[in-house]
């Protein structure tokens, strides 16, 4: 494209491309300042091109992706459904070690889950437990509630299961309160999310089903 | 006669997709199309209505990080840019298309379409739908109300009750602070509930949220009219249920409306249909086809070729399936009035992206609801929650069940074998986060160390959204998932590092801050839970 400006001879030349690219940087550096109630009061005085954030963006996560610190022993219980919990743990190393020395292969740990009321505090153990025999190297685990546990809340101890059915615990939860419900209509109930895929964000159902009737291309065959 | 009300709930929400550190960046998209199909025909809906003097009321959602979206001027340009882009495919449709006059009238409706997007977007709102909304909230027609700060999935944030205040106290702060006043009400992110957080909403000055119908049927007392009354969770926070019949007739992909066969397929795009080299300049990176937003063909029926889409068919449809949903609710109305104590109230809650976008008759169909529910010849009136509030006193008190309205209705579309590998590092990224904040308590931080325990702060909250691992369970984009909440996570654990070491990098620390530049007034202190107990 070519520009003949009045004051300026010969003529510029200027592809689309450079065009663009000195209006995104324009926009960029010189776009209107948001309004007072918008901005953090901090004035920018270096300058980034989106190659040197980039940058920055991946040596960061090169260097500093998530890792779980396994200095402190840790339990934790997360609700899922009425029948359903999650426990995911994390033992330190001292006590890792010694579980591999002395079960090499299975590494097996006791979960014993406590039913109690969310009210109650853990220096009541209930007489209503069950154990359930966890691997320690999976570090997590699902555990369907037994039907019994009416009161909606529970905790737990992780430790070794002694032969009088003591448990040395390693590590102790917190009280979690699990959903109380009959009335959802599991089979019945409608998705009601959308979800966003390469196609855009579409209704959840409707996407699984057009997934199955899509070629490579993304586009739906029948 | 009006003897009941209907509550139309609709909760618009895009995760904080912005990418400045890209020239361009795919997943922005998603804002671009809702803003195109969704945000502004849903303005132009209101605006015909207001225009009309219609009396209505509706309610929507804008959550903190969609509002931050529409207001970013990086955003904007790039939307500008897209919206040019898609004129300029729509003016050589009209070209392409000049030999086959039934085909040649849809591209000349795309066109239309696309032009009076930019006129509405530039001219008349100047590039702020915010402020569009905006408008409608002041007249009092449209209830805006807020949700949490990245829509953070609650329930299983709330083994620190300091997770979940911030993400409600920011989703209030960013309300008020683009809004100019208080939201009374809030939508939980994907309208999960757990007993206790009415504390916390409550806390804020929220006086309402919602729960899935089951939330209500399984209280811890047996609700008295069902879901058509709200229940008090006991410190004043209502809690409204949602009605499964009307959200049936909208989302049911069995017998919902936007199943019709005279409706637009959303799956039928030129951006598949299309020759290769025509259609690359507006494809990604002019190499994977994507949806452009043309579509030339209705649903059609079940294993049938498709037929050509016919947009005055298609919005008569919508005008017949208004009646039908108003209809519909007049007879629940008075059924339910037998045997209710109190005028009923139906909630009918939608995600707000369905209409226009998946539904593209959607916002059509709306208009046509509010409109029709303004006529004094039938029984139903559109309401606002805290009109009804301040109508209806003396709400039985009972607590609603843990719930939420995706599928299953409880948790387990966000913590499965999918995405259940996150839930250690977020809560291992809040425990740090809370111990930073206390132990800097009552020291003297250098402004670089606040600019970076704010940083900080935003990382975790943008780790938090529950997009993320609902993407992984969906399996659709995983990769730009995993991606999003691995980033978040490590530059949350180079800010802790870097200031626990006090070796912060003010390059770094600034570019962090241009990439995740949202929530400008945050304060690291307030992770400090010491703040609140003492």
């Amino acid at each position: 494209m070519k520009f003949s400006l009045s004051n300026v001879d010969p003529l510029i030349t200027i592809s689309t491309a450079e065009m663009l690219k000195i209006s995104q940087e324009i926009t960029r550096e010189f776009a209107p300042s948001l309004s007072p109630a918008q901005t953090n009061n901090i004035v920018y005085t270096e300058n980034f091109s989106p190659q040197e954030m980039l940058h920055i963006s991946e040596t960061i996560s090169l260097d500093f992706a998530p890792k779980i610190s396994n200095n402190a022993n840790q339990l934790m219980l997360l609700p899922v459904d009425p029948n359903n919990i999650y426990a995911y743990w994390n033992l330190n190393k001292d006590d890792s070690y010694h579980m591999a020395k002395n079960d090499p292969i299975h590494q097996h740990l006791t979960l014993r889950i406590y039913s109690t009321s969310p009210s109650d505090t853990k220096q009541y153990k209930t007489a209503d437990w069950h154990d359930i025999i966890v691997d320690n190297s999976k570090s997590k685990q699902y555990i369907p509630l037994p039907v019994s546990y009416q009161q909606n809340s529970c905790y737990a101890s992780l430790g070794k299961h002694e032969e009088n059915n003591n448990l040395i615990p390693l590590a102790s939860s917190d009280i979690v309160a699990f959903p109380f419900g009959k009335s959802a209509q599991h089979d019945e109930q409608e998705d009601t999310t959308l979800l966003f895929s390469n196609n855009g964000f579409v209704k959840n159902h409707q996407e699984k089903v057009n997934l199955l009737n899509k070629s490579s291309s993304g586009q739906r065959i029948n | 006669m009006k003897t009941g009300f209907l509550g139309l709930v609709l909760h618009a929400h895009l995760p904080y997709v912005r990418h400045p550190e890209h020239e361009s960046f795919f997943e922005e998209n998603w804002l671009f199309e809702a803003i195109t199909e969704c945000y502004i025909p849903l303005i132009g809906a209101l605006d015909r209505i207001q225009k009309d003097n219609i009396t209505y009321r509706l309610t929507l959602s804008l959550s903190p990080t969609l509002i931050t979206m529409l207001r970013d001027d990086l955003l904007k340009t790039r939307y500008l840019k897209y919206l040019y882009k898609l004129i300029e495919l729509a003016e050589k449709e009209t070209l392409r298309t000049q030999n086959e006059a039934e085909l040649q009238k849809l591209s000349q409706f795309y066109l239309a379409f696309f032009q009076n997007t930019l006129d509405v977007y530039q001219n008349q709102y100047s590039g702020d739908i915010v402020n569009a909304f905006k408008k409608h909230y002041e007249l009092g027609t449209l209830e805006l109300i807020t949700c949490a700060a990245t829509h953070g999935f609650l329930p299983l944030l709330s083994i620190s009750e300091t997770a979940v205040r911030n993400q409600i106290n920011l989703g209030v702060n960013t309300f008020k602070s683009h809004l100019g006043q208080a939201p009374k009400g809030i939508w939980l992110p994907e309208c999960a509930y757990y007993p206790g957080v009415e504390h916390l909403l409550a806390e804020t000055g929220l006086k309402y949220f919602f729960v899935d119908s089951h939330g209500i049927m399984d209280a811890t007392q047996p609700p008295h009219n069902g879901v058509y009354a709200p229940l008090d969770c006991g410190n004043g926070v209502m809690a409204f249920g949602r009605d499964p019949e009307s959200s049936r007739q909208v989302w049911s992909s069995h017998e919902g409306y936007p199943g019709d066969y005279n409706y637009r397929e959303y799956y039928k795009d030129i951006g598949f249909d299309l020759d290769f080299d025509y259609i690359a300049p507006y494809i990604l990176d002019g190499e994977i086809r994507i949806n452009t937003g043309i579509k030339y063909y209705r649903v059609t029926g079940k294993d049938l070729p498709k037929e050509l889409y016919n947009p005055e068919n298609a919005l008569a449809k919508a005008h017949q399936h208004a009646q039908d949903f108003i209809s519909k609710r007049q007879a629940q109305i008075e059924s339910l009035s037998q045997s209710m104590d109190r005028p009923p109230f139906i909630i009918a809650p939608y995600d707000a992206e369905l209409f226009g976008h998946w539904w593209f008759e959607g916002p059509h169909w709306l208009e046509q609801v509010l409109r029709l529910a303004n006529l004094s010849s039938n029984s139903v009136q559109t309401l606002s929650c805290s009109d009804y509030l301040s109508q209806q006193t003396n709400h039985q008190i009972a607590t609603p069940s843990a719930s939420t309205w995706g599928d299953q209705g409880y948790f387990s579309y966000w913590i499965n074998e999918t995405n259940d590998w996150i839930y250690p590092f977020l809560h291992q990224a809040e425990t740090d986060m809370e111990k930073l904040a206390k132990d800097l308590h009552r020291l003297t931080l250098t402004p670089l160390q606040i600019r970076a325990s704010n940083q900080a702060a935003r990382s975790l909250l943008l780790a938090q959204a529950s997009d993320w691992p609902f993407i992984m369970k969906s399996g659709t984009t995983t990769e730009y998932a995993n991606k999003r909440i691995t980033d978040h996570l490590a530059r949350f654990n180079y800010l802790y590092d870097s200031i626990r070491k006090n070796r912060i990098n003010e390059r770094y620390l600034t570019a962090l801050e241009m990439m995740d530049n949202i929530f400008p007034d945050i304060d690291f202190r307030d992770y400090n839970p010491n703040k609140y107990h003492g």
